[in-house]
């Protein structure tokens, strides 16, 4: 929760400070596949129990839109209104809450102990006497696939959008919907997006991922109901050439109505990365 | 997270956002064109069209109007001013005002290309780079 507040209080200490231009929203060659690369450090931090945190070192951006169709880094979509301000359109994506599921390095196996031991405790959610389940231990969590609508508002200084989907896969039966603002900003040759929003995801939603249950067998159950999870990202980018820049982007997703799940070790999960983006 | 506190958050974003639009609004540079959109045919790939400036700043400077980096004209001490230019855009132009002696970009506006044919651009609908 702190950090969406740091979050928004640079990007808005920035907006003071910043040149006043109108915000123009990116444009991409219909037909033509857009590929970009980020090469540099970072880390997506994974707030579950025996979750691995996965190294950023490479961040691709992966665009294809044709005149109604497109797909843009993991989302599928289909835009059937889009008129000067308006855009609507059918989406399709998989559900992200799987990501921290997902055993990325191998030694996890072997320095699990290791890493328990060394993180720092006053950063742990709860205290002592709850017990903790570690996310490698429960029954295995699928890739759910959501679908619904995306309505966004393009204002001359900031894009707002509206989401609402539903599993079509039959994996969480449960919905999510969100809302969130972008806005830009040049200060000197640094372009500054800051992202602000909130999703409400269901109950049936949360347990799926988070929630413990007699088919992961480890003792306990544990239920959730809907939750709020506000988050904030922002994205510096300072242009070298055409096709060259440098970048730094960070986001938090706030978990606090999530982490009295024994699944979670903190309440918030954060990415960070920057390094050198290449358009090509 | 309390839905109260979330909702606190909204509010507070959606009002620092009003609160600088209103200041810039009273502040800023201003750069006005007219007309913003040309449409070219299948036949006449070009536009050959006069447009209308008006600019105002906020104190007086030496400012220069640039068409996509090339200079139209540059005005000595001066606040305000329009002017009558004739273009030819095939693309998207970008007009800024830049104080040549700083290189600072005071305001910018555009005039779009829009084809009477074929669409051939649109808007990206997520943010760059949000795989993660």
């Amino acid at each position: 929760m702190r950090y969406i507040l740091i979050i928004l209080f640079c990007s808005f200490s920035f907006a003071a400070s910043a040149k006043k231009l109108k915000m123009e929203a990116s444009k991409v060659e219909l037909g033509q596949l857009h590929l970009g690369l980020g090469v540099g450090v970072g880390v997506a931090k994974n707030p579950l129990h025996g979750g691995d945190d996965f190294p950023l070192l490479l961040l691709p951006d992966i665009a294809y839109y044709d005149e109604h169709l497109y797909f843009d880094n993991g989302q599928l979509g289909y835009t059937f209104f889009d008129e000067k301000n308006h855009v609507v359109s059918f989406i399709a994506e998989f559900n992200p809450e799987k990501r921290f599921f997902v055993f990325w390095n191998p030694s996890n196996v072997f320095l699990k102990n290791t890493i328990a031991f060394i993180e720092n405790p006053e950063e742990v959610i709860g205290d002592d006497t709850v017990k903790s389940v570690d996310s490698n231990d429960v029954a295995k969590r699928r890739w759910a696939l959501d679908s619904g609508i995306n309505y966004q508002y393009f204002h001359e200084n900031f894009i707002a959008r509206i989401n609402v989907l539903t599993d079509i896969s039959n994996i969480h039966n449960g919905w999510r919907a969100g809302v969130e603002l972008e806005y830009h900003f040049n200060i000197g040759n640094f372009i500054v997006q800051p992202i602000v929003g909130i999703w409400h995801k269901t109950a049936e939603l949360n347990n799926y991922y988070y929630g413990l249950s007699q088919r992961d067998n480890v003792g306990i159950t544990y239920k959730l109901d809907g939750v709020w999870q506000p988050y904030a990202h922002l994205q510096l980018t300072y242009p070298l050439s055409q096709n060259k820049a440098v970048l730094l982007k960070l986001s938090y997703d706030d978990y606090s109505d999530t982490s009295a799940s024994p699944l979670f070790k903190y309440d918030y999960a954060v990415n960070i990365f920057m390094g050198l983006k290449y358009i090509f | 997270m309390k839905l109260t506190t979330s909702l606190v958050i909204i509010l507070s974003l959606s009002l620092l956002l009003a609160l600088e639009e209103a200041i810039a609004k009273n502040s800023s540079p201003v750069l006005s064109v007219s007309p913003k959109v040309c449409v070219i045919s299948e036949e006449k790939q070009i536009c050959e069209l006069t447009l209308n400036f008006e600019w105002k700043l906020t104190q007086e400077q030496d400012i220069c109007l640039l068409e996509n980096d090339k200079q139209v004209q540059c005005w000595q001490k001066t606040s305000q001013a329009k002017l009558s230019h004739k273009a030819y855009v095939q693309i998207e132009t970008v007009y800024s005002l830049v104080n040549p002696q700083t290189g600072n970009k005071l305001a910018q506006t555009k005039v779009e290309v829009q084809s009477s044919h074929l669409k051939t651009q649109r808007r990206r609908l997520r943010s760059p780079w949000s795989f993660f």
